[in-house]
């Protein structure tokens, strides 16, 4: 084991495969000087830190590779916290792969996923927000995910935790000294002003888990959800959105038969557009599936789209499908298809949703205007955004104990009311210090892509 | 004259190491500057309080005297806290300081294999690193293998009175320099603490129709668990209460500049939670006054103790600020306060057998540990008694876990942590509090009575039967459920509490009662009538209690899995980057075989454990 633990220098492609014009390799670790200086057949001393070096860079039987440019970073001014040494080369997987083998036979070992984030969260360079805002932001594919996570990137979270925990601290500094200096003179108001802090901290937590929950869709695309009964022209207007933007993502197939889901653009988002199956009476216990599938994709959708067709009258299905929409609280859409043709529907029923008249033959724009509207109304939110949902399980968790520490404090059974503020404390600190559990640790860095 | 244990200091931590020793069988000696004041009490007339009293209870379960000797000589008896849970609640006892002395030199002369001498220690015997005995002011040489210093505040001791000084160990009494300065020589690492008392004033002069009154509690509840709680009625005596102002204040500030203590006279730190009243005013000018509680000394009530008001201002002004205070406008002051400065050791210079690292056998225990506090020390000297012992016979040492009590705790943080100021004990200092209660403080550690052999064969059988009825009291409670019947409902309703909803286990039931007592136990679960008074108190504390217990159980047995990780031969401690440079050099000289072991070694941080922890498991994934 001991063995594993001294063969610490690891190496990766930083750069992902394909035809770039320069690829990168990056090694980490103790031996990262020498690698650097087998390789490139230099003294060690050559290598000055943070100075880029032209240089020939050979394999193993000393034949060259390439010729690229060296950058040495001494522990600790690095992205690991370790003497990193990296490798800029030539485009394309063929050269990368011939020096990354180079960098191994000189000792090092091909990095696990995200092991250099790792190690840059092991000793002590960033905190886990931010190398969760790491993972994601590699990943990210819109101009507010990435502008999301560069903030977090900048220790908002950290500061966020750190503020919450000083105020759960404080409050607990007050209980311990009622506690441990039961003989002195302690103002009397004090249990009535640590309720309404606690609660005000407890409304603040509750607030940023919303806001964060809302706003989910800013990292990993917002979910918009088509319905309405057949022929109403839903398969038009999502070929109709599909052709608008070209810049398709991916076509995901659904995860039943009954919903479609694909990605699309509108505006600086990218948008997972949902067709449902509809909403009728039921015939048989297949389609009666369906439509409890249908309800549940609307309350987890972040906008509904409901298409109506303005060129018939308001049947039962139409009906069933507004009465629907009476009982979901999201953000609601109404689209009255078809508005080229003669107008037969009631347009009063759909009153309280400002509904949006669209043809998906010739104008839709409407409806692409009415959503950028909305998902812009998302991105313009400057409160602080959790990202993950771990970071929100944290916070929830430590929301959950304030709220239990309130009754212990109103009975006066402060050692309770210390014990859940402790916890309360821990909860938080988790987020950016999860030290002890090492399966999340594991679990977290294996998100990453290779090399970073 | 050869003994097989040498005790230094007659105080509270001596008298408990020589009584715990003699009582192990051990032929012991306690060496004292003056036999009269063995168990004199140098402070104030008081035993136990907050987290303070816990450590008494803790002492009497093992076998010490304290509680014993509060019991017999208390004049007030009141449990601080009362109106909070059980975990946090404080026993406390005004004494009579001279029939405590009295009763625990009685006790000392009377055990058997302990004698005592009136001498002065003025150096240890060492050779080749290990103790071999003490010599005296009167030359003579007495030997032992195991020597326990417990010299309280006598090591180089410095009384300072306004711009008086003296040297004096406690007022009126030899301060012992030769012994002091032999442990400096010798490498210790010795630093200097300050502490201090305030006047006392005669009874006659004080007017107390016009303070409050602060009775003890009725009834009074003893410490020791071995009091007969039933018979107990000593008359208890009450406190007064008064409060300085903003006179007092005034005539404090104008004298600052005659204060050794911002004068730069004394250079010791003093205790941060048992301050001056001139640092009190010069820390806290907002407040308009400060409490004063005024304590009778001993049962004829000739002398009282001014809790709060302790000072080390020059007399003048002493008198002056005492006369301000309301009812003590006429005050005669009997002493006057002071401050004294005195030696201590960095307890990081010791195991947690509180022998020392350098020399083997020399054990210290006491305020010489850098404590505050006749307990703190008591329960370091029946720790430092009971490990000498155990050495002698070749036994495993005797550590209390920080999940097994504040004796605990205490020594984990003095010898891990050190300390820079008076260390004191405080509720919220033990991570387990809520199962560390002063209430089940026989039941946690009687196991170690039995051991030792410190308590009565009858005693030990009593509580070993009383903790198996409360089990199974419990277990009757978790495993039996109730439905939401009318009846049960009813029952519930007209004692008061919330109904059930659901099938409920009966430990809930308890545990989310406003307020749970035996009637009402019974009433809902006829079964529950056998257990005794002394049993139900118990059974009830824990089933409000089982909840969190159990949760402060899960981490425990959590934290102990971390520590039975083994530490791979010649790791690598430099490799892991979050721990400081003087963490690494630490562990890298002492390469612990466990995360146990390294948890042990002063200095070393729970946080700094579990980044290790971290570190091996990902090594042995070879991901490092």
């Amino acid at each position: 084991m001991y063995q594993e633990m001294t063969k610490n220098t690891i190496t990766a492609t930083a750069t992902s495969g394909g035809s770039s014009s320069i690829s990168i390799v990056r090694v980490s670790g103790e031996n990262a000087l020498d690698i650097a200086s087998k390789i490139t057949n230099k003294t060690i001393d050559s290598f000055t830190p943070r100075e880029a070096i032209l240089s020939s860079l050979y394999d193993k039987e000393n034949s060259l590779i390439d010729r690229g440019i060296v950058i040495y970073f001494k522990s600790p001014n690095s992205y690991t916290g370790e003497d990193v040494v990296e490798f800029q080369c030539h485009g394309g997987d063929l050269i990368a792969s011939e020096i990354l083998s180079a960098t191994i036979e000189a000792g090092a070992r091909l990095a696990e996923p995200g092991e250099f984030t790792r190690r840059a969260f092991l000793n002590g360079k960033i905190d886990m927000s931010e190398a969760e805002a790491i993972a994601k932001l590699i990943e990210a594919k819109s101009v507010d995910a990435a502008r999301i996570l560069a903030k977090q990137l900048k220790g908002e979270v950290g500061i966020f935790v750190n503020n919450i925990r000083e105020k759960i601290l404080h409050a607990l500094a007050y209980s311990e000294v009622m506690i441990d200096y039961a003989e002195e003179d302690i103002p009397d108001d004090i249990i009535e002003s640590l309720k309404t802090k606690l609660q005000n901290l407890k409304n603040i937590l509750t607030k940023t888990i919303q806001s964060s929950e809302r706003r989910k869709g800013l990292i990993e695309g917002f979910s918009i959800a088509f319905i309405g009964k057949p022929n109403v022209g839903k398969s038009s207007l999502l070929n109709a959105l599909l052709s608008y933007d070209r810049a398709i993502v991916s076509d995901i197939a659904g995860t039943t038969r009954d919903t479609i889901e694909e990605r699309i653009r509108i505006g600086s988002h990218i948008v997972r557009v949902i067709d449902t199956a509809g909403i009728r009476e039921a015939k048989d216990k297949i389609e009666e599936i369906g439509v409890a599938r249908s309800i549940d994709t609307l309350k987890s959708a972040d906008i509904i789209v409901a298409l109506f067709d303005i060129s018939q009258e308001l049947d039962n299905e139409d009906k069933k499908i507004l009465k629907h929409l009476e009982n979901i609280d999201k953000n609601i859409i109404v689209a009255l298809n078809k508005s080229d043709l003669k107008h037969k529907i009631d347009i009063s029923a759909f009153e309280k949703y400002n509904p949006v008249k669209i043809s998906t033959k010739d104008d839709f724009e409407p409806l692409i205007e009415r959503l950028k509207d909305i998902l812009d109304s998302y991105s313009t939110e400057e409160d602080l955004m959790l990202i993950s949902q771990r970071q929100i399980d944290a916070v929830k968790e430590c929301a959950s104990e304030i709220e239990l520490s309130i009754t212990p404090l109103e009975d006066g059974e402060l050692e309770f009311f210390s014990y859940h503020l402790k916890e309360a404390a821990e909860k938080i600190g988790k987020i950016t210090n999860p030290y002890d559990n090492e399966e999340m640790l594991d679990r977290m860095f294996g998100e990453f892509c290779l090399g970073k | 004259m050869k003994y097989d244990v040498i005790v230094i200091g007659g105080g509270h931590a001596g008298i408990e190491a020589s009584l715990a020793s003699a009582r192990m069988g051990a032929n012991t000696l306690l060496i004292t500057i003056l036999a009269e004041q063995i168990g004199a009490s140098s402070c104030n007339p008081a035993i136990g309080g907050l987290a303070k009293g816990h450590l008494v209870k803790e002492i009497d379960a093992i076998g010490g005297e304290m509680g014993l000797c509060t019991d017999a000589t208390g004049l007030q008896f009141r449990i601080l806290n009362a109106s909070k849970g059980p975990a946090v609640r404080g026993s406390r006892a005004q004494i009579d300081m001279d029939r405590y002395r009295i009763y625990m030199r009685d006790v000392v002369l009377n055990t058997a294999n302990l004698s005592v001498k009136q001498e002065m220690v003025d150096g240890i015997v060492i050779e080749d690193g290990e103790i071999k005995g003490v010599e005296t002011h009167l030359g003579n040489i007495y030997n032992a293998s195991k020597v326990i210093i417990a010299s309280g505040t006598f090591l180089n001791g410095l009384i300072h009175i306004g711009e008086k000084r003296q040297q004096a160990g406690r007022q009126g009494e030899f301060a012992s320099i030769s012994l002091a300065n032999q442990l400096r020589d010798m490498g210790f690492d010795i630093g200097r603490l300050k502490t201090g008392t305030c006047a006392r004033i005669a009874g006659e002069s004080i007017d107390f129709s016009v303070m409050e009154e602060q009775p003890g509690d009725e009834p009074p509840i003893p410490f020791s668990f071995r009091t007969d709680r039933k018979n107990f009625n000593p008359e208890q005596l009450p406190c007064w209460v008064t409060y300085t102002n903003e006179k007092t204040h005034q005539i404090i500030e104008s004298n600052f500049y005659r204060a050794p203590l911002f004068s730069g006279q004394i250079e010791g730190i003093g205790p941060r939670y048992c301050p001056s009243i001139e640092d009190k005013i010069n820390r806290f000018s907002e407040r308009p006054r400060h409490q004063v509680f005024v304590e009778p000394q001993t049962r004829e009530s000739n002398e009282f103790y001014l809790n709060g008001l302790s000072t080390s201002l020059p007399t003048d002004v002493q008198i002056e600020m005492i006369r301000s205070i309301k009812g003590l406008e006429n005050a005669k002051i009997v002493r006057f306060g002071y401050a004294i400065e005195y030696d201590f050791i960095q307890p990081t210079e010791l195991y947690h057998t509180l022998e020392s690292k350098k020399i083997k056998g020399l054990y210290w225990a006491g305020q010489v540990n850098g404590t505050t506090g006749y307990e703190e020390a008591a329960a370091q000297g029946l720790m430092a008694g009971i490990n000498a012992v155990l050495a002698l016979r070749g036994e495993e040492p005797f550590v209390l876990g920080r999940d097994e009590a504040y004796i605990g705790v205490l020594i984990d943080d003095l010898v891990t942590k050190g300390t820079n100021e008076p260390y004191r004990m405080f509720t919220s200092r033990a991570e387990y509090r809520l199962l560390l209660r002063e209430d089940n403080a026989d039941m946690r550690l009687i196991k170690y009575a039995e051991k030792f052999g410190l308590l009565d064969r009858d005693f030990i059988d009593k509580t070993i039967y009383k903790k198996r009825r409360i089990q199974e009291a419990l277990e009757i409670l978790k495993d039996n459920y109730s439905t939401p019947t009318k009846e049960f409902s009813l029952i519930l309703q007209e004692m008061g509490e919330q109904k059930i909803n659901d099938k409920t286990a009966w430990i809930d039931i308890v545990a989310r009662m406003k307020e749970p007592t035996k009637e009402k136990l019974i009433k809902l679960f006829p079964q529950m009538s056998k257990y005794s008074d002394e049993e139900m108190e118990q059974i009830l504390i824990e089933a409000k209690y089982a909840r969190y217990i159990q949760k402060q159980k899960n981490q425990i047995d959590k934290m102990q899995e971390m520590l039975k990780v083994k530490v791979p031969e010649e790791f690598d401690y430099s490799k892991v980057h979050g721990l400081s440079n003087e963490i690494v050099e630490k562990l890298q000289k002492a390469t612990p075989p466990t995360l146990f072991e390294a948890s042990r070694i002063s200095g070393i941080t729970p946080a700094a454990i579990e980044i290790i922890h971290i570190y091996i498991k990902m090594a042995q994934k070879g991901k490092v």
